[in-house]
């Protein structure tokens, strides 16, 4: 069973961190639309993925319910699949093949996608 | 915060003046939306052309040099055959941030599929530090998830009026990724 952890907020976006036994969740809620979402952002994801190194854990983001993220959003996400790489954490990202911009926005992030599975980009 | 409906007699034309402020450009998103949706497009075109508008807005506020009391426009153009989004906003004389416009512009267009330019352009962003400032991957995402083509002209006035058209029977429905 996970285990919220915790929650970061700014403007209409929230981030909600939760640990199980198989994995840590950071979990995006609303819309990022800052001007600098990095500056936010940056912190919260390298905490996550600290976590989840600690846990010997992947790092899974779920984006299914974020409603509307802007271009400079993709900055934090891609630097973090680069930090993924360097800690040796297995990250997934997972996005709503229901709605119909993250099913555009995600199939441009599988160029990241490994081989050996450690960066998975995942439609639910 | 003040995004202004602008009275228009043409017919599929909905316009707006926004305040260069980031607030007010997010204040856009849900009447230059509800304006797609009026003009009679789908859940999901409607998004995606709002995207374009909220990812211009942006670029204007960011790259614009504004004096006191400006605008930027916003006309969203709807036809049975094509959207277009154009947004207008002042820039600075010889302005550095013009020409790079410009060249991001032509980048884009030595692409046949935006789609490779949009994971070109994410390539870049992943090997270059935060300190180095715009990613501009709106322009590749605006090609791509709006499937849109990008042109642009400055006045005389050093108005900057840049436009994205959306074809919509041409181009048929977005692939499935």
């Amino acid at each position: 069973m996970a285990e919220a952890v915790k929650r970061w907020e700014q403007g209409e976006l929230a981030l909600e961190l939760s640990a199980g036994p198989a994995e840590v969740r950071l979990t995006w809620l609303g819309k990022s639309s800052e001007r600098d979402p990095t500056r936010f952002l940056a912190p919260v994801l390298s905490d996550a993925l600290e976590r989840a190194r600690r846990a010997g854990v992947p790092l899974v983001m779920d984006f299914t319910s974020l409603a509307y993220m802007n271009s400079s959003t993709f900055t934090p996400i891609v630097k973090s699949l680069d930090e993924s790489r360097r800690i040796s954490v297995p990250v997934v990202l997972e996005y709503s093949q229901d709605r119909k911009w993250q099913a555009l926005s995600f199939s441009a992030l599988r160029t990241f996608e490994t081989l050996d599975g450690r960066i998975k980009v995942h439609g639910k | 915060m003040t995004v202004t409906v602008k009275e228009t007699t043409e017919p599929g034309v909905h316009s707006f003046e926004v305040t260069p402020d980031w607030g007010d450009v997010k204040a856009a998103w849900d009447p230059s939306r509800a304006a797609l949706v009026e003009a009679g497009l789908g859940p999901d075109e409607a998004y995606q052309l709002a995207m374009v508008a909220q990812e211009l807005l942006e670029n204007a506020v960011k790259y614009g040099a504004f004096e006191l009391g400006d605008r930027i426009a916003l006309d969203l153009r709807v036809t049975d055959e094509e959207v277009t989004v154009e947004v207008r906003s002042r820039v600075g004389v010889d302005d550095g941030n013009l020409r790079r416009f410009d060249q991001m512009i032509q980048w884009i267009r030595g692409y046949q599929d935006p789609f490779e330019a949009y994971v070109e352009r994410m390539k870049v962003v992943s090997t270059r530090p935060y300190s180095d400032g715009e990613s501009r991957l709106g322009l590749t995402r605006i090609a791509y998830e709006g499937r849109s083509v990008i042109d642009f002209y400055v006045n005389e006035e050093n108005v900057l009026a840049v436009s994205a058209v959306h074809r919509r029977e041409a181009e048929g429905p977005w692939p499935k990724p």
